[in-house]
């Protein structure tokens, strides 16, 4: 591990620049793949990642990369990420797509999971209320669907 | 699971921007709209979703809007991913099978091994006007009924030899008798071969996936193949497809080895494999010349392809179950002693792996294989065991003490994890295999009880008594479920040789009724 200071500069979508520790920022698989690629890069534009949401992506991943070396209990853990995802939801989807465009499965977990809480045990009406859907069956789509769903029913 | 990548950020050049792959139709939607909300997430990022939520939670999720509908129908990892959650040692996808269907019907089988002990909506059929003699071997039709939603007509075998097709929806009945096909003598050094044998028509065997079915023929010691569709065609007898004729004495029991091959128990001692697509084994055309009656059937009529076990007549065979994941096949045979045997047998080495005998297991006649667990259950006079293949020998033997006179296990079914005993005591019991092993789920502590059916004596043999019909219950000779579980059928007759009669029912689910588990006696 002696590339730990070792860093490189990321680039948001809004040209903000990030210098970060390589060993920190290849929790994410896109950039560890470029960075053994290309021994001496020195920054990686993200063109869909603005920077703002990078700043949080960088955020999980420095806690999660110290984890390794200094060890938290569950519960810890826990605590810290909920804080993280204490956010409004245009960030939180923003980070579930670069979650996915970084590669960051620990992330993307924790995000999607996160809107499933959101779904859960929730009518259809109510999921639509909670994210701002509208409606687009008609009544006969509406029944087709119930139909090609009744699998889940008590038989 | 590996994360949905979106365009592959390898082999990218030196300061190259990362992208996502612009072919992708998903990119478009990677740039945020803050309007669309939830919605600027592409459909496999839903998909993910959706995957933590509670299966039952899914359905709500299509209802919400065309594009989560979309997500949760055409996203197949979904499906992959809440089969592994669910059931992480057992995901066994058949060929051509969508994870999407896989889960539906796996999930569907939960449900349903939990309402078993409840299928007791008996319908009776009035078989009464038929004469028809023990009915020995059932199978469901695989034809689908859209309205019914289920499959909807069995067909049934009896000793008499007559083939039935009953329709589950209006209970209406239809009998066939089984055609004679003449067949030449196979072997030229023993042309005589024995008469037609009447032992009955003990295998209707459905082939799970090409709509045809296998049958014993006029003769026991023959089976028939026949196209499933042409049963419901016509009043009158179809003609078979082909024939298949090798056995020397009565054929108790078949099973399917592969798609196209199955594997026959008689009572010579011998397991036969039959090949059903067009080979070489078809009865030789000098043979055909000397028997012109052949002619004009115009079935062909077939050979084994290989003759896999052979003990020996003073060794007859009861009972075949394959398991064609591990290529072996477990059997039954019983000697004249009445010495009960269970064997394992390789398919390919053609030879017994493991063999387990059966101390006092007069009656040893019914077994079938669990898959899930691999392991095989043989049901006997008043016991059932429980055989590990690998470790030869008998894992648990179930003692139903209650019965303990004439119990009799007669059939078992495995479907949905849950073990069906038919007894000759015109009884059922359901036994929850996920369970601890000890749990036994019974309706009442003498099992389910089953109607009556038709029965009279035999005129032909002495007079059995009136007290025999008195205190008489039909035998639970053979069992079949629906594919979705919903409707088991129910076949049987007298156990006495010298009483005539059938009885045959359907059970249906009835969710509404509850009955408390309890608990078996085990055998110290």
């Amino acid at each position: 591990m002696n590339n730990t200071s070792k860093t490189v500069k990321l680039v948001s979508s809004d040209n903000e620049i990030f210098e970060i520790e390589t060993s920190i920022i290849s929790l994410s698989e896109t950039i560890k793949n470029v960075l053994e690629d290309t021994e001496d890069t020195e920054s990686i534009p993200l063109p869909n990642v603005e920077g703002r949401i990078l700043a949080k992506v960088i955020e999980y991943c420095r806690y999660h990369s110290l984890l390794k070396t200094i060890p938290q209990s569950e519960e810890d853990i826990e605590r810290w990420d909920r804080e993280f995802l204490n956010i409004d939801q245009p960030t939180l989807f923003h980070l579930i797509l670069a979650a996915n465009y970084l590669d960051i499965k620990s992330l993307l977990d924790l995000t999607c999971k996160r809107v499933a809480d959101m779904i859960k045990g929730k009518k259809p009406e109510e999921i639509r209320k909670e994210f701002n859907i509208v409606n687009d069956f008609t009544p006969e789509e509406e029944e087709e669907v119930r139909r090609e769903n009744a699998w889940c029913e008590d038989p | 699971m590996k994360p949905f990548s979106v365009g592959s950020p390898k082999k990218r050049k030196r300061n190259e921007c990362v992208q996502t792959g612009v072919e992708e139709p998903s990119t478009a939607e990677s740039t945020f709209d803050a309007r669309k909300g939830i919605n600027c997430l592409p459909q496999e990022l839903l998909a993910n979703i959706f995957s933590y939520l509670p299966p039952e939670g899914i359905p709500e999720c299509s209802l919400v809007c065309k594009k989560w509908r979309e997500a949760a129908h055409v996203e197949d990892s979904l499906w992959r991913k809440l089969a592994f959650n669910r059931w992480p040692c057992y995901v066994n996808l058949k060929r051509d099978q969508s994870w999407r269907n896989f889960f539906i019907s796996n999930y569907r089988c939960e449900l349903l091994s939990e309402r078993f002990p409840f299928l007791s909506d008996e319908i009776e059929l009035d078989v009464a006007s038929l004469s028809l003699d023990k009915i020995f071997s059932c199978g469901w039709l695989p034809q689908f009924d859209h309205q019914n939603e289920s499959q909807r007509y069995i067909l049934a075998g009896t000793k008499n030899h007559k083939l039935l097709l009953i329709d589950s929806a209006q209970l209406r009945m239809n009998v066939f008798s089984a055609p004679s096909i003449s067949v030449p003598p196979t072997n030229l050094s023993h042309p005589n071969v024995s008469p037609p044998c009447h032992g009955g028509i003990r295998v209707v065997l459905f082939h799970p996936l090409n709509g045809t079915v296998v049958t014993s023929g006029c003769s026991s010691h023959q089976m028939l193949l026949w196209d499933a569709a042409s049963f419901l065609s016509s009043t009158k007898c179809p003609k078979p497809l082909a024939g298949f004729s090798e056995h020397s004495d009565w054929i108790f029991a078949a099973d399917w080895l592969n798609d196209n091959v199955f594997a026959t128990a008689g009572r010579d001692g011998r397991i036969y494999a039959w090949s059903t697509e067009p080979n070489e084994s078809v009865v030789d055309n000098i043979l055909l010349e000397r028997n012109p009656s052949y002619e004009k059937d115009e079935v062909p009529i077939f050979k084994s392809i290989a003759k896999l076990v052979d003990h020996g007549s003073e060794h007859r065979i009861r009972e075949i179950k394959s398991d064609s994941f591990h290529k072996q096949f477990g059997i039954l045979s019983l000697s004249n002693e009445e010495d009960g045997e269970f064997q394992v047998w390789d398919v390919e080495q053609r030879k017994s792996i493991s063999s387990v005998p059966l101390s006092s297991s007069r009656d040893a006649v019914t077994l079938a294989y669990y898959p899930e667990r691999n392991v095989y259950f043989v049901g006997s006079h008043v016991r059932l065991y429980m055989v590990d293949p690998r470790a030869g020998r008998i894992q648990k033997a179930l003692y139903f003490i209650s019965n303990l006179h004439a119990s009799h296990i007669r059939s078992l079914v495995v479907r949905y994890h849950m073990l069906t005993i038919g007894f000759g005591t015109g009884r059922l019991f359901f036994y929850d295999l996920r369970k601890d092993s000890e749990s036994l789920v019974r309706n009442g502590h003498r099992g389910l009880r089953l109607g009556r059916g038709w029965v009279r004596q035999d005129n032909q043999t002495d007079s059995p008594g009136p007290h025999l019909i008195e205190d008489y219950n039909p035998a639970v000779y053979c069992m079949s479920y629906t594919e979705d579980g919903h409707n088991l059928f129910v076949g049987g007759g007298p156990l006495q040789l010298n009483l005539y009669g059938s009885y045959a029912s359907f059970l249906k689910v009835n969710p509404a009724r509850l009955v408390q588990a309890q608990r078996p006696c085990l055998e110290a």
